[in-house]
C-alpha cells in the first residue's frame, strides 16, 4: 500500500521535511517505509487501511533538536503526532488520528532530570517508563512508592498528561509546552 | 620502558576481540531483561508464557529454551508485534540492541539445548 500523504502536502513538501528532519536528528532516526510499520496501531478497531496511518516518524533526542523537527514541520505544514513512549496500546498505540501525519516520537529523551524525595516529586523527560522511574528509586533507596498503571513499559509523563484519573488522581504539574513554531511557551 | 609499552598495547589487541562477543551477549541479556522478560518469565505472572504454553503447548511456552525460532523470525515478531504482542519502536530498541537480543535468545536456546 503507497504512504498516504496528510492532506494539502505534496510529496516534494514530505520530501524537504524529512530531509530536514535527518539533518536535525541524523537519518537513523527518521523512519519511513517498512521501517515505520512498529509505529502502526497494532490493534486497530476498523480493516480500513488508510485510517490512522502515520507516514513516517522522526525521534528527536533533546529540546533543541524537538525545536527543529517543529520548525521544519511548521514550515513545509506536516502535522506532528507527538508520543512519548507510543505505548497507549488498546487506544491507537503510536499511531496518529490523522493518517499521513509523522509521528514525534520522544522515546529517547529519557532522562530524570530530578526526583524530589521530601516534596514526593519527580521532573521528567517524556521517554521515562516507570520501569526506568521505579529503578532510578530503588537504586538510591529513596522512600517512594511509586503509583504504576499497568504494565510498567508506559510512560510517566504521558499517563501524567493524559486525563486518566482512575490511574493517577494525585498527578499534576506544570509541563514546558512547545509552540508551533518550535520556541517554549 | 618503550617494550613495556608495546607488551601492554598488545596484550589489549589481543584482549579486545575475546571481549567483544561478552559485550554483545550482556547486550543481549540487558535488551531481554528490559523489554522481554516482564512477559516471557518463567513464572506463572508472565502472559507472554503463560499464552504460548496455552496455544503452542509447555514445551514451547519458554522463549530462552526454545530452538524452533529463526534469528530473522524473532526479529521481525519483536519489531512488528504478533497477535497480543505489540512491536517494539526503532527508538527504543535499535537494529544493534534487537541483533544482540537476537542472538541472546538463540544463545540461551543452544545452553538450555546441551544442559
Amino acid at each position: 500500500m503507497a504512504d498516504i500523504l496528510p492532506p494539502g502536502v505534496t510529496e516534494e513538501a514530505m520530501a524537504e521535511a524529512l530531509e530536514r528532519f535527518r539533518q536535525v536528528v541524523g537519518s537513523e532516526w527518521v523512519f519511513t517505509g517498512d521501517d515505520s510499520i512498529p509505529y502502526d496501531d497494532p490493534y486497530p478497531v476498523t480493516n480500513d487501511e488508510t485510517l490512522y496511518r502515520p507516514y513516517g516518524a522522526v525521534a528527536p533526542a533533546s529540546t533543541e533538536e524537538v525545536q527543529g523537527v517543529v520548525q521544519a514541520a511548521n514550515e513545509f505544514g506536516i502535522p506532528l503526532w507527538p508520543v512519548s513512549r507510543g505505548k497507549n496500546f488498546a487506544y491507537g498505540g503510536a499511531a496518529p488520528v490523522l493518517s499521513g501525519s509523522v509521528v514525534l516520537d520522544l522515546n529517547r529523551m529519557n532522562r530524570i532530570l530530578e526526583v524530589n524525595e521530601d516534596f514526593g516529586c519527580a521532573l521528567l523527560e517524556p521517554g521515562v517508563s516507570y520501569f526506568d522511574l521505579h529503578d532510578y528509586i530503588q537504586e538510591r533507596g529513596l522512600r517512594l512508592w511509586l503509583d504504576v498503571p499497568d504494565p510498567g513499559w508506559g510512560s510517566v509523563v504521558g499517563n501524567a498528561l493524559d486525563p486518566n484519573g482512575i490511574l493517577a488522581p494525585g498527578k499534576s504539574g506544570i509541563w514546558p509546552a512547545r509552540l508551533r513554531n518550535g520556541d517554549s511557551a | 620502558m618503550r617494550a613495556g609499552v608495546v607488551a601492554i598495547m598488545a596484550t589489549l589487541v589481543v584482549a579486545l576481540p575475546a571481549q567483544a562477543p561478552a559485550q554483545e551477549e550482556n547486550a543481549g541479556r540487558a535488551a531481554y531483561d528490559r523489554h522481554c522478560i516482564h512477559c516471557h518469565d518463567a513464572d506463572d505472572e508472565a502472559v507472554g508464557t503463560l499464552q504460548l504454553g496455552r496455544t503452542r503447548g509447555e514445551e514451547f511456552a519458554l522463549l530462552t529454551e526454545r530452538d524452533d525460532l529463526a534469528g530473522e523470525y524473532i526479529s521481525a515478531i519483536v519489531r512488528n508485534g504478533l497477535n497480543a504482542m505489540p512491536g517494539f519502536l526503532p527508538s527504543e530498541l535499535t537494529e544493534a540492541q534487537l541483533a544482540a537480543l537476537v542472538d541472546y535468545v538463540m544463545g540461551e536456546s543452544d545452553t538450555s539445548e546441551g544442559e
